[in-house]
């Protein structure tokens, strides 16, 4: 746990909690939205999810023990996957028609490159894209998301590897 | 060690003597490794930007009273409301008539004794039958 961020009580109540529930807010709001903003690919959507993973938190205040942090990627995550799984289809259609074409190679940009990666994001499994966002972006350990995920150590580096592996392939056709 | 091997293991991360020693002889994978970090350096740049602030500010405060004695006013306006609107309406009273003529069928003696009255209407006619007990 870093500085600023707090751990919940195990029995939080009343005014109290909504006292807690206020620093927590302002403690990881910006790792939430980040995490849902990378994992959606549009603000307005992770606004969305954001609200709905913050609401889920108050409602289970008096069941959260220890650092919330982990319990809040957890949350943030499904959140996004059934956000991201609702309007799969439709980005699917779109997807070819959005890319440039690839052209010459040549240098891109920081930003270009940013862009890129986010796009694809988009198009990669739902586990290998919260493998690496949390991995790679958030910058958790490999045990940390293996925890987050329900899934083996093993698991998270496959993941994690298959999508870098993606995401440079992505990248350099459409340099 | 193959290139597509090679990808593999940059991708993971797990750099030994035999994918050095590919990449010393293939252009390619030195490339692909190029791209692996400078997209790492874009990933981890992700965490510097500015995000719009979420407008959460407080949590939905509950206070139990307060919807007891919301529910309370709106029943006692709704209550009154719905009664006199599903309320049965009593049937308009109908005018009573004199009967025009009264017709005596059976004698006294008769039994059932049957009264026959027609009114102005002469679709109505009303029939009154009188069973009374002999002496009586």
């Amino acid at each position: 746990m870093t500085a600023g961020e707090l751990a919940l009580p195990t029995f939080p109540r009343d005014r109290a909690n909504t006292r807690i529930f206020e620093s927590l807010v302002a403690a990881h709001e910006r790792m939430v939205l980040g995490t849902a903003y990378r994992l959606l690919g549009r603000i307005e959507d992770a606004q969305d999810a954001a609200q709905e993973v913050f609401l889920r938190l108050f409602r289970n205040l008096d069941t959260i023990e220890g650092d919330p942090k982990p319990w809040l990627y957890r949350v943030t995550v499904n959140i996004c996957n059934d956000s991201h799984r609702r309007r799969k289809p439709s980005f699917e259609l779109n997807r070819d028609c959005a890319d440039p074409a690839p052209g010459p190679e040549r240098a891109i940009t920081l930003e270009e490159r940013k862009q890129l990666l986010m796009k694809g994001l988009a198009v990669l499994p739902e586990r290998e894209r919260a493998a690496v966002v949390l991995r790679d972006i958030e910058g958790l350990s490999t045990a940390e998301v293996a925890s987050i995920l329900g899934v083996a150590e093993v698991t998270v580096r496959s993941h994690v590897s298959a999508a870098r592996l993606k995401l440079a392939k992505f990248v350099r056709s459409r340099q | 060690m193959t290139c597509p091997e090679c990808e593999m293991r940059l991708a993971g991360g797990e750099i030994d003597g035999a994918v050095e020693e590919h990449l010393r002889l293939c252009a390619a994978c030195r490339a692909f490794q190029q791209e692996l970090n400078q997209n790492a350096l874009a990933l981890d740049a992700f965490r510097q930007d500015e995000l719009p602030p979420l407008a959460i500010s407080k949590p939905p405060r509950t206070f139990p009273w307060m919807s007891a004695a919301a529910a309370a006013v709106v029943l006692a306006i709704a209550i009154p409301a719905v009664w006199r609107a599903t309320r049965p309406v009593p049937p308009e009273p109908v005018k009573a008539t004199t009967p025009a003529e009264v017709t005596v069928t059976a004698s006294l003696k008769t039994r059932p004794l049957t009264v026959k009255m027609l009114t102005p209407d002469p679709d109505v006619v009303i029939y009154w039958l009188i069973d009374s007990k002999e002496g009586e």
